[in-house]
């Protein structure tokens, strides 16, 4: 049974432009133990998605969706009082910036220990043992002296680090990791990535992993959601989304950056999508990708629906498939 | 073949306190040279405080060094007081939203450049900004508009304008697409390709994005807490590695290879 089941969820931003719609008929489903990535460009609504659904979208939003089941519970039932509780009970996320995400006027312990207090309470002593606990396993190596210290005194990657012990410390069904890596340096980079996928397999979260980078996704993920303008335009199953992308902005996407390791002629020109990415307040009529695709049609002006075809789900209405049979 | 651009064992260190009885120092820089020749792209590696900005900096003279030597075109210019070499070495910035003034128009911030210089009157100045314009892809009407006007793509392009205003020999980009989007990112690096072709620029290319570098490079410089690790012609570097940096550096970035193989 899956643990998260997604249809049709809309988050609507009142602006002065009027109501405009950031995440668009999202559908999603995460099983237990299961890490899917979720890739897109900036402004395509990944975050906005992963924030409704960890519960902590701004008074601004207007969220809807058709079901919103977590855990077996559906959430869209429920009173907001019930729903804050279980969210916060099972669902977790940890951010781009670490070190803007923890408060720099308080010790790190007093940190974790407010997050344990809130889930856990006990003694003074039985917290601070449980943070430590939590310290040593995110590898944290002299967890008591971390334990007073400050978030200006640790590196990025260590702060990451404390990020994840702190969102470990309700014990989470999922944890909603939005580019936990993006500000950190390369070597740092995969060292966190490995620490999520240890902790992953050690308490059998599932994990939603949100970048803009294949590469992550490639080593970790076993399905894949692409993310353009608030809608999904393409997911399916890891390695074939990666080898075979049906979507041409999926493939724009691969095409577009020079992976380490593959063969290239220097000199030889990337491919590009042209233009940029439209605000989401003036977006192009029928299909958001339209006025930038090399393969756009008349067809496109008709917005397209998502479809499933050989086990993907695809928004488009000339999916790549005929010419590789070809 | 002479070389365009050489630098020989640059160092630089901060003092860190300025207790004077209790001078210390910090190296940013310890010993760094190279070559690089018209029309060649050197790429700088290196995690966050290796000193590759330092070595921007100083190649730009917004720094000056403690010791080492910076031969243009045969001549130190670090002794060079007439300041002239500057014309001939510019650089562009990571993050275009932040690199443009503001409350300047487009022309102005690439007017300045030109008025510094002392060349040409307005009429002149003003056909050299409607050329370059040209020259990255963006229409010279778009010079009497504000930079929040434009995408984080086109403020790119803009930024390299204003560094190929003065006709230079060498461009220093400073992480010149790691603020930008995927799709835009391709952009900008094509372009960058298409005006090497066309001007025969040397670039000196500061990057974490090994692919990038891969695709883009003919040298590389690997660089760790200010030390040379590592340098030489990219297909080299990469594919027979001598120092345990260049190693780290490289298994971190290889996982797309690994998993599409696997």
């Amino acid at each position: 049974m899956s643990l998260l089941q997604i249809e049709n969820l809309n988050v609507d931003f009142m602006t002065d432009d009027g109501l405009v719609r950031a995440v668009d008929k999202v559908k999603l489903s995460i099983d237990n133990g299961q890490v899917i990535g979720v890739i897109g460009e900036s402004g395509s609504g990944k975050s906005v998605m992963a924030l409704a659904i960890a519960g902590l979208l701004s008074p601004a939003a207007r969220m809807q969706a058709d079901l919103f089941n977590l855990d077996g519970h559906d959430l869209t039932r429920m009173s907001p009082a019930e729903r804050h509780k279980l969210i916060t009970g099972n669902i977790s996320i940890i951010f781009q910036e670490p070190t803007s995400s923890l408060n720099p006027a308080l010790t790190i312990g007093y940190q974790l220990d407010e997050t344990i207090r809130f889930h856990e309470g006990g003694t003074t002593k039985q917290r601070k043992d449980r943070a430590l606990e939590l310290l040593a396993q995110v590898g944290i190596m002299d967890a008591k002296r971390r334990y007073k210290e400050y978030p200006h005194q640790l590196s990025g990657g260590l702060n990451q680090r404390v990020m994840i012990a702190i969102a470990l410390a309700c014990q989470p069904k999922l944890l909603i990791a939005d580019e936990p890596t993006t500000a950190l340096d390369v070597t740092v980079q995969s060292q966190i990535l490995d620490l999520l996928l240890k902790v992953k397999e050690e308490h059998n979260m599932a994990l939603m992993l949100i970048t803009h980078d294949f590469s992550i996704l490639a080593e970790t993920t076993t399905k894949v959601h692409v993310m353009y303008c608030g809608q999904i335009v393409e997911s399916g199953r890891t390695y074939n989304l990666l080898s075979q992308p049906y979507h041409p902005y999926t493939k724009a996407l691969l095409d577009s950056v020079p992976h380490f390791g593959m063969r290239y002629k220097k000199g030889r020109r990337l491919f590009n999508l042209p233009g940029s990415t439209p605000p989401i307040s003036h977006l192009p009529v029928g299909c958001y990708l339209g006025p930038r695709c090399p393969y756009a049609a008349k067809k496109c002006v008709q917005a397209p629906e998502l479809f499933n075809i050989k086990g993907r789900r695809v928004r488009c209405h000339f999916p790549l498939i005929e010419e590789e049979e070809s | 073949m002479q070389s365009l651009l050489s630098a020989k064992l640059l160092r630089k260190s901060y003092k860190v306190s300025n207790n004077p009885f209790k001078q210390r120092y910090l190296e940013v820089l310890k010993g760094v040279s190279f070559t690089l020749s018209a029309g060649q792209t050197l790429a700088v590696v290196g995690e966050s405080g290796s000193g590759k900005s330092t070595l921007a900096r100083i190649l730009v003279g917004a720094e000056k060094p403690d010791s080492g030597e910076l031969l243009f075109e045969g001549s130190n210019i670090l002794k060079d007081a007439s300041f002239s070499w500057y014309r001939n070495i510019r650089m562009i910035f990571q993050n275009p939203a932040a690199s443009l003034n503001p409350r300047a128009t487009i022309r102005q911030s690439l007017e300045e450049p030109l008025i510094n210089a002392k060349t040409g009157n307005s009429q002149s100045r003003k056909d050299r900004i409607a050329e370059v314009l040209d020259l990255v892809g963006l229409r010279p009407e778009y010079a009497d508009r504000y930079p929040h006007t434009f995408s984080g793509g086109q403020r790119q392009r803009i930024a390299i304008a204003r560094a190929l205003m003065l006709n230079p020999k060498v461009i220093v980009a400073d992480e010149p697409v790691s603020a930008l989007d995927v799709s835009v990112q391709a952009q900008i690096i094509n372009l960058l390709l298409d005006l090497q072709d066309r001007l025969d620029l040397a670039y000196v290319f500061i990057s974490h994005d090994l692919g990038l570098v891969q695709h883009f490079s003919d040298k590389v410089l690997v660089m760790h807490n200010g030390e040379q690790k590592e340098y030489g012609r990219v297909g080299e570097v990469f594919s027979q590695p001598q120092s345990k940096h260049t190693l780290e550096l490289l298994n971190a970035s290889s996982s797309y290879r690994r998993a599409i193989e696997k």
